[in-house]
């Protein structure tokens, strides 16, 4: 995105030259000859820095300020003080201006100015992308024994130098959260941010605000302009987690954004254009929720454009050996013992066991036998009580269904479409109420 | 949005505790809510699990809950069930919905699994012990199928 300066200056000849200068540099410039017009288009779009004056009709350049501060946070102001006092200047920078420049000034030093807010912001957005980096540094490590798993990062390698978008599928815990960071990391957007949203844990309107922000008074409560994730997130990548939980208008939305890059704030008017890497994941079977109608065939056509399916724990046992070990070393200095690993018998009490819950589980588990175990390594009786009580064993969904099954589910959804319409459903189907009323029945 | 869910699928007339525990624990560790369903069987049996669900209670001190079931107050004790494994399941942190009663079919069980966000399926003990439902959900569920068997699948020393 362009930095974008707002001038607000009534002096028409003084604001003509400062706007004119600034295009000239390639900056984005609006003006406006009064402090209630600036505070206007600063509340119905995005400004990076606001050049005012002190003195300008309707809304002066200090009350311009605390407005812009309260309902704009993340824009710089500079202030021009015109007459020389020291006091207002004060002022200004109390009320938590960026700085301020007194008139008579030279441009060269007014863009001096514009120049260091542009630099300090760009070096607040690399420092947030370095930390987020560096924390990665630390806990980024995929474990990957098996052969499933070395494919997935062969996958991954791969597509290092691209910028596709990707769909992880797999059950919960299996590692898509890190496995996205891997990808964001891998990528030539490394040094910019990695942000990720969970779509299943915000009401739509609220999902709809944290993605792309909202306009001031979009809706009750709305006391700030806000800006999303989306916006946030801009050159770097967005992870999406438990996309298929995304409402069909949000679908859209987000379709728009990855089509034409570019999206509206909620109760916006005004489109936002970004460069935002899309990551998404889900554990459901989107194919499924695309013959229900719930899901939009061309979005998950633009997200799957590199597919990667994660298997879970128990169909690549010989990750649990190196993972336990990895889970091990993480968190054994957090609790000061000195254990040197697992016996063998706990090893295979894992091997054995088919972790519903995936990588997540084992890590829970390994952490839990750290804090109770009291020898040197892992017994059996530091592992959870149930794994001796029940034998647990995970069954997945049938992936090839029988053509009954798909009759089904497809009489299914026309019953659905219909809005529960059977009489109709059937006359549509070719079939008689009967068989129909009998197919529903059999599941 | 609500979280996602984890059904959990049992008989009414089966001890519900260690099933429970390792339903609280699954839902704990991934984040989500459970949805409790007991399903009502009648017949041979039922008077025999009648006197076990009693105990399980005993054991637990809920000695009104226990009286109710060797007293085959079965309208009472839906309610104490209810009441009982949702505070057990808020103890464990866990946030639930506990359905009580519904017939045993699987198309019951399909139907929270199509119309709620079920992560997946967790068949207790009993109804993995009584297979019919089991093998059949396994071919149409969408979501994955965990059955726990009776059984130690290794012992403590």
């Amino acid at each position: 995105m362009a930095f974008r300066v707002l001038v607000a200056e009534d002096e028409e000849i003084t604001r003509k030259h400062i706007i004119n200068t600034l295009r000239e540099e390639n900056f984005e410039v609006e003006g406006a000859d009064n402090g209630a017009d600036a505070l206007g288009l600063i509340s119905s779009d995005d400004f990076d820095v606001l050049i005012a004056d002190i003195k300008m009709p309707k809304m002066d350049g200090l009350e311009l300020l605390s407005r812009v501060k309260q309902e704009s946070p993340e824009t710089e102001v500079i202030i021009i003080t015109g007459f020389g006092s020291i006091n207002s200047a004060v002022e200004a920078m109390k009320k938590g201006a960026f700085d301020y420049l007194p008139k008579p000034f030279d441009l060269d030093e007014l863009m001096l100015k514009v120049d260091k807010v542009r630099d300090q912001k760009s070096l607040e957005k690399e420092n947030v992308a370095l930390k987020a980096y560096l924390n990665m540094d630390k806990d980024i490590s995929v474990i990957a024994r098996s052969r499933s798993m070395k494919k997935v990062l062969d996958i991954i390698r791969s597509i290092q130098d691209s910028d596709c978008t990707v769909l992880l599928t797999g059950e919960s815990g299996v590692g898509k959260n890190l496995l996205a960071k891997v990808i964001h990391y891998s990528s030539p957007r490394r040094d910019r941010l990695f942000l990720s949203l969970n779509c299943a844990t915000f009401t739509e309107d609220l999902l709809a605000s944290e993605l792309f922000g909202h306009e001031k008074g979009a809706f009750t409560g709305a006391d700030a302009q806000k800006q999303g994730l989306m916006q946030i997130a801009d050159s770097g990548t967005l992870y999406l987690d438990e996309i298929g939980e995304l409402s069909t208008s949000l679908q859209a939305k987000l379709l728009k954004v990855i089509e034409e890059k570019e999206f509206f704030r909620v109760g916006g008017t005004k489109p936002i254009r970004v460069d935002v890497r899309i990551i998404a994941a889900t554990n459901r079977n989107i194919s499924e929720a695309i013959a229900e109608g719930s899901f939009r065939r061309d979005l998950y056509y633009r997200l799957n454009v590199m597919e990667m399916y994660i298997p879970p724990l128990r169909d690549r046992k010989s990750d649990i050996e190196p993972l336990s070990k990895f889970f091990l070393k993480k968190h054994l200095p957090n609790y000061g013992k000195k254990i040197k690993g697992l016996t063998q018998e706990s090893l295979q009490i894992l091997k054995d066991y088919s972790f519903p819950g995936n990588v997540r589980e084992l890590e829970n588990i390994i952490e839990r036998a750290i804090i109770l175990e009291k020898s040197p390594f892992i017994t059996p009786e530091s592992l959870p009580h149930t794994l001796n009580l029940f034998q647990i064993e995970t069954l997945e969904p049938d992936t090839v269904k029988s053509l009954d099954q798909v009759n089904r589910a497809y009489a299914r959804s026309v019953v659905e479409m219909l809005g529960g319409n059977k009489a109709e459903a059937a006359r549509l189907l070719h079939i008689s109420r009967t068989s129909l009323w009998r197919m529903l029945k059999e599941e | 949005m609500s979280k996602q869910e984890i059904l959990y699928v049992a008989y009414r007339d089966e001890p519900l505790d260690n099933g429970i525990s390792y339903a609280t624990y699954l839902a704990n560790l991934l984040g989500e809510t459970l949805r409790v369903v007991l399903l009502s069987r009648n017949g041979a049996g039922k008077r025999f699990n009648d006197l076990m669900t009693a105990v399980t209670f005993a054991e637990a001190n809920e000695h009104e809950t226990a009286r109710e079931f060797l007293a085959g107050n079965d309208g009472q004790d839906a309610t104490s069930i209810q009441k009982y494994l949702i505070e057990k399941c808020n103890d464990e942190g866990v946030g639930a919905t506990v359905h009580i009663g519904l017939e045993a079919t699987v198309a019951v069980i399909l139907n929270f699994v199509r119309s709620k966000k079920i992560d997946m399926v967790l068949l207790s003990p009993a109804v993995t012990d009584s297979r019919t439902i089991m093998n059949k959900l396994v071919k149409i569920s969408p979501r994955p199928v965990i059955t726990m068997a009776r059984g130690a699948s290794y012992a403590h020393s």
